[in-house]
């Protein structure tokens, strides 16, 4: 086990830095580095609105099995009894540079709005008790996507999946917003956690996938008509 | 170690309002005497165990997994650790517990491995305070039966130290409520629903708390 826990983290590390050595591979992972240059210009956009995104803090693990169960990030931190995963699978800056490709803004019926990333998480208790805008931002159309909590959960019947908190807050050119929502949404996984060194690269590559798809059907719960909070 | 302890107090101290700590004077301290300390952890273990139809067993509980397993990352998110440990700060813990008046909280961000907290009886921290107390947050239970509904229960332990490593008095117990918006339907708002947790977690505090003061009170009479 601590043999495949190595080799783990080897290739994860790799896998999740390929041009570490040339610098970031992408406009989006380099601009996930300084909010004022992650912004992503919109089409038409002359009313300079925002919409501010901010990515989770890691990878959590929730597991319910035979004989273990209920340790809070028990896989996370390779506790015995708990399935082993890859150290940092989806990190804070691979999370900004998912979100940044998905274009939320534009899934969310908002694409005149220019997309800002920010590189750092918010912590629960910023999250949680924020009323007013959480960037100092005063323009006229103002709105927030917030990954919240990212949790891979694992249970003895249905396997494992790919759970996300995130929040919405549409502003519009008020200091409060006129519309919030907050839901979990998730995605089966069916090779991650891998069970073995040569399945690490599909099992990323899958986990990866999964977080773009709950982005798109947190969009899609947004956008449910009649859905007005 | 010392620093971070140090640290930690600092940022107590700073997170607590005067006011709130002025007020928190059930016992008094002796005159020139140093500090109290209560060292808070947050719970690691959350659990989940719906019981439909069938009562129990393994059926039910291959039927409720996934609700199950759903439900704890939940708690695992509404409930993280700073959460709980901010939940319980915004209590007045020195009231609560009937501790000795300028009884200084120490927070430790990271929960103890649950499977130690039993069975290790000394202090858990580096403190060499004269007058020590722990507070542990052991369990996190959510709980849903036909016949009595929905609840979420908490099981605490406090340990008072003295000036040694031996506990003088340990009470460990458990606090439940009910709950009427946990766990939400899929697809709907959380907000309501984590909320709920929040202050659930904080009236089985509450319970526990009045139940351990008449523990020590029946102990010292």
């Amino acid at each position: 086990m601590g043999a495949h826990r190595a080799i783990f983290a080897a290739i994860a590390l790799i896998l999740a830095y390929p041009g570490a050595a040339q610098g970031p591979v992408s406009a989006a992972g380099a601009a996930a580095q300084d909010p004022a240059a992650s912004a992503t210009a919109a089409p038409d956009n002359p009313a300079g609105c925002e919409f501010h995104v901010w990515p989770g803090d890691g990878l959590m693990s929730t597991y319910y099995g035979w004989f273990h169960d209920g340790i809070v990030n028990g896989s996370v931190q390779g506790r015995p009894g708990y399935p082993a995963i890859p150290p940092n699978p989806i990190d804070t800056a691979m999370q900004a540079t998912l979100l940044a490709e998905s274009h939320p803004e534009t899934a969310m019926g908002q694409a005149d709005h220019r997309l800002i990333v920010h590189a750092e998480a918010l912590t629960s208790r910023a999250i949680r008790q924020a009323r007013a805008r959480l960037a100092e931002s005063t323009s006229h159309c103002y709105a927030e996507l917030i990954v919240d909590d990212v949790v891979l959960q694992t249970d003895w019947v249905n396997g494992s999946s790919l759970h996300i908190l995130f929040h919405y807050r549409d502003f519009g050119p008020d200091a409060l917003p006129r519309r919030a929502f907050a839901t979990w949404v998730d995605t089966h996984l069916s090779t991650f956690p891998p069970r073995q060194p040569d399945q690490l690269e599909a099992a990323i590559t899958e986990i990866r996938q999964a977080y773009r798809h709950n982005v798109a059907l947190f969009a899609a719960a947004v956008n449910r008509p009649g859905r007005n909070h | 170690m010392k620093l971070h302890r140090r640290l930690a107090i600092a940022i107590a101290a700073a997170l607590l309002p005067a006011s709130a700590l002025a007020a928190q004077a059930p016992v008094p301290a002796a005159p020139g005497a140093a500090p109290c300390e209560l060292h808070l952890w947050p719970a690691e273990r959350m659990r989940s165990m719906s019981m439909g139809l069938l009562g129990g067993g393994l059926i039910d509980a291959a039927l409720h997994a996934g609700r199950d397993a759903s439900n704890r990352s939940q708690m695992a998110s509404a409930l993280d650790s700073p959460s709980q440990l901010d939940a319980l700060q915004s209590l007045n813990l020195i009231t609560e517990l009937a501790l000795p008046a300028g009884t200084v909280i120490v927070r430790h961000e990271a929960p103890l491995d649950r499977h130690t907290m039993n069975s290790i009886r000394t202090r858990r921290s580096d403190s060499m305070a004269h007058c020590y107390y722990e507070l542990h947050t052991a369990d996190v239970f959510y709980m849903k039966s036909t016949l009595y509904g929905r609840s979420l229960r908490t099981l605490f332990m406090l340990r008072a130290f003295g000036d040694d490593q031996r506990i003088d008095f340990e009470y460990k117990a458990w606090g439940g409520n009910r709950l009427h918006h946990f766990p939400p339907a899929e697809g709907e708002d959380v907000t309501v629903a984590v909320n709920e947790l929040i202050d659930v977690f904080k009236a089985n505090f509450q319970e526990y708390a009045h139940n351990e003061r008449e523990a020590a009170s029946r102990r010292r009479h």
